[in-house]
């Protein structure tokens, strides 16, 4: 997919071509299997024509970075894969064959991990709330990665999901180790346990797959640029398990995880930076800038990494809700596209992603599309200058 | 001797300070104190060291020791925080209860 993504477009008869795959023409169309699915008396027509949305979607899924679709995946398509596998039934082979496996270990509130095996993929669920709501997200999350963008688990190769839960006692925090996640129960009185957001998956699952393509450090810009990816596919997560469009999201980053009692909505706002809390055991009032020019200077969380990364994730919200519809499949596709560039180096800066992303939605959707002005316009409400005069051309 | 002891990051980025000044603790308290931090071997090996490996949102903790005029700052990520050091933070922030 990567190679596909230099492919040349805009060319020779002026139409977008879609790289090196053939296209993939269905007689019956999506939108009237999926009527079919929904809608048909006949219980055995519903099936038949699930069965053949799903395979014929995911023929279409396989050209998902490189095409004009604009709905690579329908929430029906996705969900029926996800109830098949969970009837243990086969589905007929799709072009991305992705079968998560997941296990989930219980660390008895100590420190050594990952701690004693609980669950693994083919286990019923237990009585343990935060084992199956790990399990629960990392399905999630897994289902996400395949349905919108082909990616077989998070490095893109099938890599098995593992997470710890009931790491330390009233431990306020979940994290990712290099490896696994790791969740702690929070503390009751400010924090819930931290299994309860499938967004908190997203995003550290998600630190996993910008470690397997661009690298981001950990400091700095760059490292805000890590978090901030980390918040919005956590968030694109959610809005996809909820199939929300851009408009129906709250754009909020651990919404559940906020004790009762708190002045708080959430952890993060996507939309308005700096205004998710504001509350004594919280430290005060949501630090989040909206804007480059309140741009925060520290040498705390590794440079202000979850502080600053408000800039970029107010600018992709911005950009998905010029866009509008569903979030994954604009803003997301040009997000993800940015991300698996090889151009996106290690410590890159704000300005440098930026661009990036304009180069990646005129390649996707073309220079002067609705999408490309959306993201001019998206970086430009933060204090950051994308595109201006300039032409864009690249290389074949 | 004043320490303080900073945390930070973390996935809620929600920071926890915690300042002790052992002018101001009865003299078993304040022995005790000077006894972690020397333990701890800050104004030894005062350094800040690197986010191991591949963690990501882990916890950061930043500790500060004013004496006699000399400032240290050690800092150290959850994970690879070395035991005296940890056993000094705990107990600072059990003193003060933040």
């Amino acid at each position: 997919m990567l190679d596909a993504m230099w492919k040349p477009i805009g060319q020779v008869d002026g139409r977008r071509r879609t790289g090196t795959c053939r296209p993939v023409c269905g007689i019956v169309s999506p939108q009237l299997l999926e009527a079919i699915a929904l809608n048909h008396d006949d219980p055995n027509a519903r099936s038949a024509g699930l069965r053949s949305l799903v395979l014929s979607q995911s023929f279409r899924s396989a050209r998902i970075g490189l095409t004009e679709s604009r709905r690579p995946v329908s929430p029906v398509m996705w969900r029926a894969r996800r109830s098949w596998r969970r009837f243990g039934l086969s589905m007929a082979a799709p072009a991305v064959d992705c079968q998560p496996e997941r296990t989930i270990s219980d660390a008895q509130n100590t420190q050594r991990l990952p701690g004693r095996r609980v669950r693994g993929e083919t286990d019923p669920q237990g009585d343990d709330v935060a084992v199956n709501e790990a399990f629960d997200g990392l399905g999630d999350t897994f289902d996400f990665y395949c349905g919108v963008f082909s990616r077989d688990s998070i490095d893109g190769k099938g890599l098995p999901l593992n997470a710890s839960v009931h790491f330390e006692q009233d431990f306020d925090n979940a994290f990712w180790d290099g490896q696994q996640m790791v969740f702690g129960d929070g503390d009751g009185v400010v924090f819930n346990r931290f299994t309860i957001s499938v967004d908190v998956v997203g995003h550290e699952l998600t630190h996993g797959v910008t470690e397997s393509e661009a690298g981001l450090i950990y400091w700095g810009q760059a490292g805000a640029l890590n978090e901030s990816v980390s918040d919005v596919f956590g968030s694109l997560v959610k809005q996809f398990a909820l199939d929300q469009s851009a408009e129906d999201a709250d754009w909020l980053i651990g919404a559940g995880l906020l004790a009762d009692g708190i002045n708080g909505r959430a952890l993060r706002s996507m939309s308005d930076p700096g205004t998710a809390y504001d509350d004594p055991r919280l430290g005060g009032k949501d630090p989040q800038p909206n804007h480059m020019s309140g741009y925060v200077w520290t040498l705390a969380d590794n440079g202000g990494v979850h502080t600053n990364s408000g800039i970029p994730n107010r600018a992709f919200y911005e950009t998905a809700m010029r866009i509008g519809g569903p979030a994954w499949e604009g803003a997301g596709r040009i997000w993800f596209a940015t991300l698996t560039d090889p151009l996106l180096r290690r410590n890159t800066q704000f300005q440098g992603f930026a661009n990036l992303t304009l180069r990646s939605a005129a390649q996707l959707f073309g220079v002067g599309s609705a999408e490309y002005q959306a993201v001019r316009d998206g970086w430009a409400t933060v204090g950051i200058t994308v595109g201006g005069t300039r032409v864009w051309w690249w290389a074949a | 001797m004043q320490i303080r002891v900073q945390r930070s990051g973390g996935f809620g980025n929600i920071p926890r300070i915690a300042e002790i000044d052992t002018a101001a603790l009865p003299e078993q308290e304040a022995a005790e104190l000077r006894r972690l931090v020397k333990q701890a071997e800050i104004l030894r090996f005062a350094c800040a060291r690197s986010v191991p490996g591949n963690m990501r949102d882990a916890f950061q903790f930043d500790v500060t020791v004013n004496d006699g005029g000399n400032r240290y700052t050690m800092t150290a990520y959850q994970g690879s925080v070395p035991d005296p050091l940890r056993q000094l933070i705990d107990h600072v922030f059990g003193l003060r209860g933040r």
